[in-house]
């Protein structure tokens, strides 16, 4: 038994927006050099008892020991200084400032007068590139950074203050199979340097290769604690689910009928660069999955679909009309869309769940120039219940869990009736059996005779619902392929270019 | 008191709904006084009228005038994403000495003592309704106009648009409603509001174009929007506070020997505790 370096006892937290409890008397122990993984569904409260570690939000009852001490944080610097570090899902950087700046906020090494020694502060972050194999530039303003940047840059914002235990939420979750290799060699790293590190995540898979010890989580409670080198996935997911682990999932065939979209030899230039040369159609009762890495011309090709970028050239006609695209247009042909920010993007997260469900529809409620309160409130109950929403008509979004406010989305995208319906990582961030009820849907739309197109870098997904998969690599469409006795792995390597 | 409560609780519902919508008109200022001068040149110029028509197309004048000055900034931004804040504030700087100038010259009532425009003819003014007090219709207009407001933010298609608007734009967009239009129609409702502030305030309060003489109803209207959290049903409260605190010092420097700078800096400690985030009225309306 490995000596204790946190032990958190009886953790209760309850939300006042909503009266649940997120958290109900949780225990967790993690011992010196211990890879902790923390798995659960959505909702199970994961995130929010990490976030009482970290000192982000007060717990109701309870007590942490860390190191020894009974210790209690009011803001996440407290916790910073006892050792306690957390990089979450959504990165926390001032997108003006540079990398440097950003790693080094919150204790500046200053010489005499409190002026910033920037040399000495070069030198640790360099240092530490150098321990952890990391490579930024460090003068670059983090908002020019890509995606992959940004999160080394927080992670080392973190591992700059000389840290005990470090928290990651999810932290495979956007990367592709060779940068999952990357986190994962640098946890293991840290666990060589002596720190503890606890991880959560929905991948069971890598729960059992990387961690030690495993929590499971469920509606708030720690229901077990268990060795990883005696598990395995499947008794893993029975514990999360109560029930065999696979997916209630299969798909169904369907004739295709006319086609809806089509790409032709769509492209983006930027910067000498060249995406996409992208042909495609869609049919209707036709689910299309463009997959591969993110950085490979996905986000370009959610971008043009969506009309936030205009194609360099080729054309996209819907219903064999050449499209002019725009940040409108999508909704101009009824088309269904939820884009990968969900937050930003997807939903207006300071306003009420009736208020973001009713978005495409709000004009059917006004009686006499009024929205008729009533009306709306009697549907946004209707469609809370139909597609298993937590929560109450008046709600703020920002209350509910990721998983509740994907099914927000969902729910106002299909009672839209969409012919043509675009959705990017389905089941992002999300447990299995959610992203079997978000499959289904997907499914049923399509046999009511919508064309779908989904974007995603997941390829069991692809490979659970497509009628035919598109794979990039390097911005080109590198196969285009029927979804018929093909495997992970000829898909993986497709997409790492390992096929030539 | 209540006249000026009226005055405010108007250019606070303004603010409230720019707020609302994310945008902000800094310009109120030279939007109220120019919306009055308007309305006195109007009255002026057309002479004796029916009472009614008068007094209708005075207030047309100003708040049209208050309208398009706050809608040029609102135009900027759309097409150029011209900083808002910028533009209102400093057209605002042109609008005022442009008005200095009308009152100051072209249409100076050399016979008076004071740096201003003849008086209106009397069948512009705003009956009082309470003695020698300048109390007078506009503030029950005022009253009508905040659950006018209310509802136009809470109940009606553009008020939901508004309001997303304020919060997340990017999400307006995507729900396939152009969101740029938000930038220009609170900004017009915004400059209407104070215009009529302005027109109401000469008619009823003034009956002449004083030169700087409704300066600081447009920065109240800001403090009132803050005051009240941009929520139209606190803004009647807000108002009344305001115009309270001012009557109220006024008073204490008639009665007492309090100076004018003591007094405003009494006012000022209790706005700043009034606004201190953690006493605000929080509560947000929602459909439940």
């Amino acid at each position: 038994m490995t000596e204790v370096l946190l032990s958190m006892r009886e953790i209760t937290k309850t939300f006042k927006e909503n009266s649940v409890k997120a958290v109900n008397s949780a225990d967790l122990t993690v011992g010196f050099g211990e890879i902790h993984a923390i798995i659960g569904e959505n909702g199970a409260g994961k995130s929010t008892l990490m976030h009482i570690l970290a000192g982000e939000i007060p717990s109701d009852t309870g007590s942490i020991m860390f190191g020894g001490r009974k210790v209690y944080f009011n803001l996440p610097s407290d916790a910073l200084r006892a050792g306690i570090g957390m990089l979450h899902q959504h990165l926390q950087l001032i997108p003006e400032l540079t990398v440097l700046e950003n790693i080094i906020l919150g204790s500046e090494p200053s010489s005499k007068f409190g002026i910033i020694d920037r040399n000495k502060a070069l030198e640790r972050v360099n240092d530490l590139c150098n321990n952890f194999d990391i490579k930024v530039d460090p003068d670059k303003t983090v908002n020019s950074l890509n995606a992959d940047e940004k999160q080394k840059t927080a992670l080392l914002s973190i591992l700059f203050h000389n840290i005990r235990l470090l928290i990651l939420d999810e932290p495979t979750t956007f990367f592709s199979e060779i940068k999952k290799d990357t986190v994962h060699k640098l946890i293991r790293k840290l666990k060589s340097m002596g720190k503890s590190i606890i991880i959560i995540t929905h991948k069971l898979k890598e729960a059992v290769t990387i961690a030690d010890k495993i929590t499971i989580m469920k509606a708030g409670e720690t229901v077990s604690h268990i060795n990883s080198s005696e598990t395995n996935t499947d008794q893993l997911s029975r514990l999360i689910l109560g029930e065999a682990g696979n997916l209630p999932f299969t798909r169904k065939k369907t004739h295709h009928g006319r086609t809806i979209l089509e790409a032709r030899d769509l492209t983006f230039e930027r910067d000498g660069n060249n995406f996409l040369n992208i042909d495609f159609t869609i049919r209707e009762k036709e689910i299309l999955v463009v997959t591969g890495i993110r950085e490979n011309g996905l986000e370009i090709l959610e971008q043009i679909l969506s009309g936030h970028q205009k194609p360099t050239s080729g054309d996209l006609l819907y219903k064999n009309q050449v499209l002019k695209t725009d940040k409108h247009y999508l909704r101009a042909i009824k088309a269904g869309y939820i884009p990968s920010d969900r937050i930003k993007t997807g939903t207006s997260i300071k306003s009420s769940i009736s208020d973001n469900i009713i978005l495409l529809k709000y004009k059917a409620f006004v009686k006499w120039g009024i929205l008729n309160t009533k009306m709306i409130v009697d549907y946004s109950t209707n469609l809370i219940k139909e597609y298993g929403i937590m929560g109450k008509p008046g709600q703020l979004m920002s209350t509910l869990s990721g998983g509740n406010i994907q099914r927000v989305m969902i729910a106002r995208e299909m009672e839209a009736n969409p012919n043509l319906f675009i959705f990017a990582e389905p089941s992002k961030g999300l447990d299995i059996k959610s992203k079997g009820a978000i499959y289904e849907r997907i499914c049923r739309l399509k046999e009511k005779g919508a064309g779908i197109l989904i974007i995603s870098s997941d390829i069991e997904e692809a490979l659970m619902i497509a009628d035919r998969i598109i794979i990039m690599y390097t911005g080109k469409v590198a196969a285009s392929i029927e979804n018929k006795n093909i495997t992970r792995a000829y898909i993986g390597k497709i997409m790492l270019g390992l096929n030539k | 008191m209540l006249d000026k409560a009226g005055l405010l609780i108007l250019a606070g519902l303004g603010m409230s709904i720019a707020f609302r919508a994310g945008v902000f008109n800094l310009g109120g200022e030279g939007q109220v006084y120019a919306g009055a001068m308007a309305a006195v040149l109007v009255s002026i110029n057309i002479g004796i009228a029916g009472r009614n028509f008068g007094i209708i197309s005075a207030l047309t004048a100003g708040i049209l005038t208050g309208a398009i000055i706050a809608g040029i900034s609102g135009f900027l931004k759309k097409q150029w994403d011209t900083d808002e804040l910028i533009s209102s504030f400093l057209l605002a700087g042109i609008v005022i000495h442009i008005t200095d100038y009308l009152i100051s010259d072209p249409f100076r009532d050399s016979s008076s003592f004071l740096i201003s425009t003849v008086k209106i003819p009397s069948s512009y003014f705003l009956t009082s309704l309470m003695g020698s007090s300048h109390f007078n219709i506009s503030f029950f207009i005022a009253t009508a106009a905040t659950a006018a407001a209310f509802i136009f933010l809470f109940k009606s298609p553009m008020g939901y648009e508004i309001r997303l608007s304020g919060l997340n734009r990017k999400f307006v967009d995507y729900g396939g409603i152009p969101g740029k239009r938000h930038l220009i129609i609170p900004m017009i409702i915004s400059g209407a509001m104070y215009g009529g502030v302005g027109s109401f305030a000469a008619l009823g309060n003034f009956h002449m174009g004083i030169k700087g003489f409704t300066a600081g109803l447009g920065w109240n209207g800001i403090a009132v929007a803050l005051i009240a959290g941009n929520n139209p049903a606190f803004v009647i409260p807000a108002g009344l506070i305001f115009a309270y605190l001012d009557a109220g010092t006024q008073v204490a420097m008639i009665h007492s020997d309090l100076s004018f700078e003591f007094s405003n800096l009494i006012k000022a400690v209790i706005f700043f505790l009034i606004t201190a985030k953690k006493f605000t009225l929080k509560k947000q309306f929602h459909f439940d």
